[in-house]
């Protein structure tokens, strides 16, 4: 863990900064965000996130144009200390006419009723019905044209609050991993884990955390549409057993930013068969060839065809997922690479300094498991620097020196 | 209460009988196409199950049903868990490309031909490719039909609750047995999940409120109720508000204790507050059945003489949070709208005060035609 402590504050103030200038480019006059990771970025402002059902009955809405900012809180606590107590109000609760006739208020009041562009993250069906016959000449566009490439690169202080949040995470992993043992259960490791990281100072676990126990072929797991390994699968009682393949998957958040965590464990412990030894080879081998090229300048399709280099029968990632994603304020988001979006997004996609990727390639052997873990990699002026350092037991007991 | 025993639900029957609900309130409405994003809606109406996520998804349709025939379709998302009887026909599969989603969707019979089609929720963009996709239809909200549906439970949903409730009220004892000077709030809310993980489940509702009582905070802002990282001390007064789902369904229950019951005078103040807790759900129990509505609760709360809080004082759950129905932001002629039945289920939650101490309560309540049934158990007072 690094001794530098990101400044939240002095990080809120820039990434706000950042989103007007975003608006300007994408020529935008206003936001209206509700989704907790954007109202995060944008303002800085923290809501009730865990689970989606508070987070639209009980919603905390904000709106910033060019010189406003306007902050609709179910829970004042999460309003930074910065903000002036002028700026916040009660929640607008747009799942209902007359909530979104206050939102619809609200907006006529800051920008008039003349043609506007206002950026949205998500609209009820009440908030539509209401802008569609009291603002017709509003013209309603994706959030994401500001947002997204305003994520895209991340400052110091955020890739200092993912690097705090991937070492607590840690942790508490070190701690479920010692628990792991035949006959637990897996609700009993997600117990264990959700503990520690409140023990740990977070605040919020980002994803309901992921043990899930993987056949060796696809025809033994659930049916799925796309035909590849079902993954993730939600934890239940379910026992885990010797010789259980089980694919981990878990995040939290600290100071608004994600972690990533993934590992493939065997809850027998030590001794995996050569063969398991070779699917492991395989996967560190695909990092090894993503991380020699991972630089400025280098493309996704160019990290694409690397991480495909030397695994000519099948993408060494689940196809129906992704082999890159990026990590922020939400624990998904660009760059994303290995899609099924196409070779010509991802040839626009170019690593600059301070992005974040989530390298996750998965070698998968049908009739015989696969590996699958996932390493947080900051892109940095001269090349990268992982940010996270967990060791890949049974097959090395310390962290791997990429 | 066996959670293996014989009490319990049977899920299959469950999700059946919420889907004929929904596509009876189709036909009562005239909507010949429903189209759900929001989790707890898409859930409600076919069992799809998603991996739960602290952060909120972008929309994509991830139910659509057609009046005609009755047909349910669902999204086959990586994160999705379909439930057994939507067979792979009635699965459109996921892509990053939003207008592939689109493209299947419009395929599905009788999309293209809806002149109604209801929507809980929508993107800018996802508005753009319906409205292309269904050409002659007008589009309407569908949350008063899908909100109307969900309030009145059914007897497996009653039995889903019931259970969440008695697994909350087990995570609330653990978390009061660890409360001591020097513990953090989270530490508590660390406790209360462990606890719930014991049961099976793996999903707490939200970041729970295990908070101190901080007069101060109360007079600017109002009461806090997301967990923080406050160090308790002797003699604080602690909000112990935790909630868990089971398949789903969530229950909830809050109290207020002191830290460190001891301290005699601590424990005169909660005994105290509890009597005037007990005064407030005098009034509100009266106003707990079948034709009161919203505001007949907002009114009961002021009759006894306590000032309505900073929150909705009566919230419908089911498969999480539905409504508030008193007490919101929205105002007396809002709760009006809002008339109790048999079969609603309401967190009911109040904040009492003497001088500068508080106290926090929280109900869960079924409504019946016999009166409230308190589903909720642990006692009021300086130990639960």
């Amino acid at each position: 863990m690094s001794s530098w402590l990101p400044d939240p504050a002095r990080m809120r103030h820039e990434r706000t900064a950042k989103v007007r200038t975003e608006m300007i480019r994408a020529g935008v006059d206003a936001l209206v965000l509700t989704s907790s990771g954007n109202v995060q970025y944008a303002t800085g402002v923290t809501c009730v996130s865990s689970d989606p059902s508070h987070a639209v009955a009980e919603p905390t809405m904000v709106i910033i144009t060019a010189d406003e900012l306007r902050i609709f809180a179910s829970y004042p606590e999460g309003v930074p200390p910065e903000v002036p107590a002028a700026l916040v109000s009660g929640p607008l609760l747009v799942e209902f006419p007359e909530g979104a006739r206050e939102l619809v208020g609200q907006l006529g009041d800051l920008l008039g009723g003349g043609v506007v562009r206002v950026g949205f993250d998500d609209l009820s069906g009440a908030s539509l019905a209401a802008l569609c016959s009291e603002l017709p000449s509003m013209v309603l566009v994706d959030a994401s044209l500001v947002l997204a490439p305003a994520k895209f690169v991340k400052s110091a202080d955020e890739i200092g609050c993912i690097r705090e949040a991937q070492a607590r995470n840690e942790i508490a992993m070190s701690d479920v991993l010692a628990s792991l043992r035949p006959g637990v259960r897996q609700s009993e490791l997600t117990g264990r884990f959700l503990r520690r990281v409140f023990e740990l100072g977070c605040v919020t676990n980002s994803v309901d955390p992921v043990w899930q126990v993987t056949p060796p072929s696809i025809r033994q797991g659930p049916p799925t549409l796309h035909g590849d390994v079902a993954f993730p699968i939600p934890s239940t009682d379910r026992v885990l057993r010797s010789d259980d393949l089980i694919i981990v998957d878990t995040g939290i958040v600290y100071e608004g930013y994600c972690s990533d965590f993934g590992r493939t464990w065997y809850p027998s412990g030590g001794f995996p068969s050569p063969r398991q030894r070779d699917h492991f080879q395989r996967w560190c081998d695909v990092v090894h060839r993503v991380l020699e090229i991972t630089r400025p300048g280098t493309s996704g399709a160019e990290i694409n065809q690397a991480a495909r280099k030397g695994e000519p029968d099948r993408k060494p990632w689940f196809e129906h997922y992704y082999l890159v994603h990026g990590l922020g304020t939400q624990g998904s988001e660009m760059p994303f690479i290995g899609t099924d979006l196409g070779e010509a997004f991802e040839a626009d996609i170019i690593l600059e300094p301070g992005v974040v990727m989530v390298l996750e390639p998965v070698i998968w052997d049908d009739g015989h498991g696969g590996y699958r873990a996932e390493e947080v990699v900051a892109v940095t002026d001269s090349g990268y620097e992982m940010l996270g350092s967990f060791p890949y037991s049974p097959f090395y007991d310390a962290p791997i020196q990429w | 209460m066996a959670l293996d025993g014989s009490e319990r639900a049977d899920l299959a029957r469950l999700r059946h009988d919420r889907t004929n609900r929904v596509f009876e309130a189709m036909d009562q409405h005239e909507v010949d196409v429903l189209v759900l994003g929001r989790e707890g809606n898409a859930r409600y109406a076919c069992g799809l199950q998603r991996l739960p996520v602290a952060v909120a998804r972008p929309f994509i349709p991830s139910v659509v049903l057609v009046r005609e025939g009755r047909a349910t379709h669902a999204l086959s998302g990586w994160d999705f868990v379909t439930p057994p009887e939507i067979p792979p026909e009635q699965q459109y599969p996921t892509s990053w490309e939003p207008s592939a989603v689109a493209k299947a969707i419009g395929r599905i019979d009788g999309v293209s031909g809806a002149r109604r089609v209801a929507l809980d929720s929508v993107s800018p963009q996802w508005r753009e490719r319906l409205s292309s996709l269904c050409k002659l239809a007008d589009f309407v909200d569908a949350g008063p039909l899908i909100r109307a549906v969900r309030m009145v439970k059914t007897e497996d949903e009653i039995f889903c609750i019931r259970t969440a409730v008695a697994i909350a009220e087990a995570g609330l004892v653990a978390a009061s047995a660890t409360l001591r000077p020097g513990r953090r709030e989270r530490e508590l809310l660390g406790a209360f999940v462990e606890r719930m993980s014991e049961f099976g489940l793996t999903v707490p509702v939200g970041e729970g409120g295990f908070c101190t009582v901080e007069p101060e905070w109360i007079a600017n802002h109002g009461l806090r109720r997301i967990t923080g990282d406050r160090t308790l001390r002797e003699g604080d007064l602690v909000t112990l508000n935790g909630g868990v789902l089971f398949s789903g369904y969530e229950g909830r229950i809050g109290r207020t204790v002191a830290c460190d019951v001891q301290d005699r005078r601590s424990g005169e103040t909660i005994r105290a507050l509890t009597s005037r807790w007990v005064d407030l759900w005098g009034h509100l129990y009266s106003a707990l059945r079948p034709g009161a509505t919203g505001a007949d609760l907002r009114r009961a709360y002021r009759s006894s003489g306590f000032e309505l809080p900073r929150f909705p004082i009566a919230i419908s759950v089911g498969l999480g949070v539905e409504a508030p129905i008193a007490g919101s932001g929205l105002g007396e002629a809002f709760d009006e709208k809002w008339v109790l039945s048999t079969g609603v289920v309401l967190q009911v939650q109040g904040l009492v005060s003497i001088a500068d101490k508080g106290y926090f309560g929280l109900e869960t309540v079924l409504v019946t035609d016999e009166g409230p049934e308190i589903l909720t158990t642990l006692r009021h007072g300086a130990e639960l």
